[in-house]
């Protein structure tokens, strides 16, 4: 009770005086707080259990126009009366009487009927004494509960209900309390009121006596937001992680290439579908090639398998076709410049999540942008039991360990392997990594006597998976709903 | 990726032996196909693209059978010497200058089989011709035409003939401009003079190509018993494939197979099925997959994948590739089958000790850093599309176009028309898609922008930049300015300031910000112009900063 008492807040304290077992929201408008604030100290110490609130709906009897006129100046049969102690004829009441004539006839036949006046030539009581009537009473008595008239306020009640204008019943949702057992110890205790709300830097320097009040404190309270990363940029800070922690470098590269850093520079045909306008944007533009000896041996690789004791594309390649500025479709395009950049040809490893392009229009599940990350390692004799072996390292790293894994074809890497996951939640195997060992024609031109594993992934679906976002829509882009950003949950693995 | 509808029943008449649907799944997934769906009867097989010969189901239940093993050597196609003459005339050679036929004889159709032979027509047009650009076929009946048949062109005004689906005689011309294929495929042959077309010795039209066939002569029914089967394109070798692929299916649904003497400058006999050999070290396919296999098990996985093993010497390999496989280059495909032959499930992942130091681009660890301080300051992360249109970057934002990359004509997205060159009017949209949402909204994104650069091979580059944007009912020069200070802060870089005139800005307003003497920024109120242009209705206070530039100093 006691630390009760000293969790009562300043609200509570202030109207635990004039709680009553049965105490209506009116009876506590004596505490001179505002109904607010009330029915705010009263849920809190029904939280407490204090005391139960109720509730209800309830019908009250109140004045109407009429009855307030009347409540004043006296029902018209009464001021009838009043007039009266002298006998007067109709046409007399009429004139000295303040009442209308429609009145003037109600309260006649009212009185008639009560026996109170008889009418000859002229009306005259029939009693000398007057006693007050229900109706009269009643008027005073008002406002009422509907529900707790007494048996002659009922008749009064239904008498009135069929005047005009005098009384009218409206719904008014009330509450009353109860006190709980505890809530009526309570309520004989002192309450104290020195009790400490706000430490001030006063109050910290002579704290010795403090009093403070006690909080409620498994109470909500009103949320708040801050500022926030994007899910989206936290799930690729996730994915770059892995790949920092197992050892690769980050690259990066042009957004616009030419179609022979997208695609021939690793051996894609020229008559591939992927240089299809539907599948890639064009700029109408041409771009410059690398240096000639290099092209030449690129032309080779294509034509007649340069080196490799490949048979090559057994096509003519034509150089102009590889000048063609397109918004590249995938990140390989930087990969192969590294390659060519940095003359690479011994161990390493690098990755890259990038930001690539289709030619499709926007829906919800498509979009014209859209993430990949990828990663190779260049070493000695790396088989695809190797890649196998990175892969499962880097799923398990993303917290997937149910994989399996399936043959399938890229122009520019033999084997091409597919990387299924198990979804737990689905139940269903989802691609999600696509990888191979590059091929010779692709890795000759650049001199590479190394063999070099990549995988890549759609980044985007990464994210869609980290986060719960089913329509990529609702994931990037700016209709991406800000609330979302500010609220969502940590990204557990 | 191309999905090959068929029936079970009919892989299973095809493979002649009791076979599980599960089995089905395996071999499939084991050669790099999927089972896409199951309705019954009906199944939906996904297949890659390489693998042209999969397109039939005779292909497929051939595939499938030597993987389970019931066939241990691949059955080529007897091909009957024919005497038939097919012409190409020097007239067609400079529009679509190769065709290839062959005949089929004493085939029985079902309804199924032709419905069979249409699906498989339009799939062969759709992947491997390219949407008939690389190669269009037409089936006849045979007993209707005269040889030889000559491949010539001709003005498009001066043959008519019923198309496909017609009842009246058309002209080149009139097919493409009212035909619905013709208008369909027009622009494949409408920049020429002539147009292609196979011609009997009766002076009957069998087609058009790549547009469209006869109707008469054209059209398969249950009662045609011989059969004719032609196809034109630019390249001698897709046609060749795609004869060997629909003669390996008439033969394997029984048909006799006669030879076409195809007569260019040179004389080619059609279908050709001789099948390339050669030779592979073990060793070579153990180094390359991860492996260790046994001379006699390299040879069992090699027999799965359809390839017949001529000759097994020691550590030497020799086999013949089927003729309809044309993904075959190098060693390294046949090592690829070898690994799918043994399934790449039961390999053993290992993991190889090569010894690297993990690096973050210091420009991206600068864009954390600097994107971890902002949400400190309490502002929102958004990221917005890279790709827009030139309304959104320039009219709206009250300025007038500059150099830009532009997307070609062909854009799927009427929407988009550039690359963004500036991030502020990408960001604006975030403001404008959540305008029912709580205010103040303080929002950043580091990201991306494309400027043009001819003296860059890409004729561009990019450029990274940060934007923050404030937008609430007070947001003003002073509160985006008071940001700026906490980044440079950050950053421990001096800066100076100079009033500037830009029309998406308030006069007045608008500032560039300089660091050695370089413009790194700009920052200001946005101009009144601009926030009704996006119909937002408070003011927004904003900041451009070129990170690269920043980074380069």
């Amino acid at each position: 009770m006691k630390n009760l008492i000293n969790s009562l807040s300043p609200l509570e304290r202030k109207i635990i005086p004039f709680l009553k077992n049965d105490s209506t929201l009116q009876d506590l408008k004596e505490s001179h707080l505002s109904e607010i604030e009330i029915t705010r100290a009263l849920q809190w110490l029904e939280n407490k259990h204090i005391l139960k609130i109720h509730k209800q709906k309830q019908e009250l009897i109140q004045l109407d126009i009429n009855g307030l006129k009347y409540k004043e100046k006296g029902l018209p049969e009464k001021q009838l009366l009043n007039l009266l102690k002298t006998p007067l004829t109709i046409q007399e009441i009429k004139e000295k009487s303040n009442l209308s004539n429609e009145e003037v006839n109600i309260s006649l036949g009212l009185l008639k009927k009560q026996s109170l006046i008889q009418i000859r030539d002229k009306v005259s009581l029939t009693k000398k004494e007057l006693t007050k009537s229900l109706e009269e009473q009643f008027l005073k008595s008002l406002p009422l509960q509907l529900s707790k008239l007494k048996p002659e306020q009922k008749h009064a009640y239904q008498e009135l209900k069929k005047r005009k204008q005098i009384i009218k019943t409206i719904t008014k949702k009330e509450l009353n309390i109860t006190l709980t057992s505890s809530g009526k110890e309570l309520i004989k205790q002192r309450i104290p009121k020195n009790l400490t709300e706000t430490l001030t830097p006063e109050l910290i320097k002579n704290h010795k006596n403090l009093k403070f009040r006690r909080y409620d404190v498994q109470i909500n309270v009103p949320s708040i937001t801050g500022g926030r990363r994007h899910p989206y940029n936290e799930s690729m800070n996730i994915i770059r992680n892995v790949f920092l922690e197992m050892g690769f470098q980050e690259m990066e590269g042009p957004w616009v290439e030419t179609a022979f850093w997208g695609m021939d520079s690793m051996w894609i045909a020229q008559d591939h579908p992927m240089r299809d306008a539907q599948d890639t944007f064009y700029l109408d533009k041409k771009g410059k090639l690398p240096d000639k000896k290099f092209i030449k041996k690129v032309k080779s690789a294509h034509e007649d398998g340069y080196n490799t004791g490949s048979t090559g594309h057994t096509k003519e390649w034509d150089p102009e076709v590889a000048k063609e500025l397109i918004l590249r479709q995938h990140s390989t395009s930087t990969t192969f410049r590294y390659f060519y950049d940095l003359k690479l040809n011994q161990d390493c490893k690098y990755f890259y999540i990038a930001d690539n392009f289709r030619n499709e229009a926007i829906d919800a599940t498509h979009l014209p942008e859209f993430g990949q990350a990828e990663g190779f390692i260049m070493g000695d004799n790396l088989t695809l039991a190797d890649l196998m072996g990175f892969i499962k390292e880097f799923y398990k790293k993303l917290g997937i360990t149910k994989i399996k894994f399936k043959p399938t074809f890229n122009p520019y890497t033999e084997p091409s392997m597919e990387a299924h996951y198990y979804n737990e939640k689905l139940g269903k195997w989802y691609a999600l990594i696509n990888s191979g060992i590059f091929r010779p024609e692709a890795l000759a031109p650049y001199g590479i006597t190394k063999s070099v594993i990549a995988w890549g992934m759609g980044s985007s679906r990464i994210a869609a998976i980290l986060t719960g976002k089913k329509k990529l829509k609702d994931l990037f882009g700016p209709e991406v709903d800000i609330n979302w950003i500010k609220t969502h949950k940590r990204i557990k693995l | 990726m191309t999905v090959v509808e068929t029936k079970l029943s009919r892989l299973k008449k095809l493979i002649k032996k009791q076979i599980t649907i599960k089995e089905i799944e395996e071999a499939l997934a084991n050669m790099g196909m999927e089972l896409e769906d199951v309705n019954e009867d009906d199944l939906k097989i996904e297949i890659t693209a390489e693998r042209t010969d999969l397109i039939t189901p005779e292909g497929l239940a051939r595939a499938i059978s030597s993987y389970l093993g019931f066939t241990k050597e691949y059955q080529e196609v007897k091909v009957n010497k024919g005497n038939y003459i097919h012409n190409i005339q020097p007239s067609v050679k400079k529009y679509r200058p190769f065709t290839r036929s062959f005949v089929v004889k004493n085939i029985k159709l079902t309804n199924e089989d032709i419905q069979s032979i249409m699906w498989i027509q339009e799939k062969l047009h759709e992947t491997f011709g390219r949407k008939r650009k690389k190669m269009a076929l037409g089936v006849y009946d045979l007993d209707l035409i005269k040889f030889p048949i000559e491949y010539t062109a001709m003005k498009p005004k001066d043959f008519k003939f019923v198309p496909l689906g017609m009842n009246k005689e058309l002209n080149g011309l009139q097919i493409i401009q009212t035909h619905p294929t013709g208008k369909n495929y027009a622009d494949l042959i409408k920049k020429y003079d002539k147009y292609p077309i196979q011609i009997d010795k009766k002076n009957q039209i069998l087609s058009m190509p790549p547009i469209i066939n006869s109707d008469s002569l054209g059209k398969i029914t249950s009662k045609t018993k011989n059969i004719f089967i032609e196809c034109t394109g630019p390249d001698e070798e897709t046609l060749d494939v795609t004869m060997n692929i629909l003669a390996t299916m008439f033969y394997d649904w029984k048909g006799k197979i006669y030879s076409v003497i195809i007569k260019d400058n040179k004389t080619t006999i059609c279908p050709d099925f001789t099948s390339r050999k050669k030779t592979i070290s073990i060793d070579f396919v153990n180094k390359y997959i991860g492996l260790d296999l046994k001379p006699k098990e390299a040879k069992e996985c090699a027999q799965k994948m359809g390839y017949d093993v001529t000759d097994l010497k020691k550590d030497k390999l020799t086999l013949t590739i089927p003729s309809v496989r044309t993904d075959i280059w190098h060693d390294v495909d046949i090592a690829d089958d070898i690994a799918r032959g043994y399934g790449y499930n039961n390999i053993t992942p290992t993991l190889p000790n090569i010894s690297t130091i993990g690096k973050m681009l210091p420009i991206n660890t600068l864009k954390e850093d600097l994107s971890n301080l902002l949400a400190n300051l309490g502002l929102i992360e958004v990221k917005t599309f890279a790709l827009t249109n030139k309304e959104n970057q320039y009219k709206k934002m009250n300025i007038k176009q500059e150099p830009h990359i532009s997307l070609g004509k062909n854009t799927s997205d009427k929407g988009i028309n550039m690359v963004r060159s500036w991030l502020i009017p990408e960001c604006i949209k975030a403001l404008v898609a959540n305008r029912n949402r709580e205010y103040p909204q303080r929002i950043f994104e580091a990201g991306i922008v494309v400027i043009p650069d001819e003296k860059a091979d890409v004729k561009s580059r990019n450029i990274e930049k940060l934007v923050c944007l404030l937008c609430e009912e007070k947001s003003n020069y002073t509160n985006i300015r008071q940001i700026l200070d906490v980044i440079m802060d950050f950053l421990d870089i001096k800066y100076t300031i100079k009033e500037t005139e830009h029309s998406s800005f308030i006069p007045g307003r608008v500032a560039s910000v300089y660091v050695k003497n370089k413009e790194i920024a700009y920052i200001g109120e946005l101009h009144p112009k601009v926030l009704n242009n996006f119909e937002l209705e408070l003011p927004v206070a904003a900041l451009e900063l070129n990170l690269t530039e920043l980074f380069s100093l």
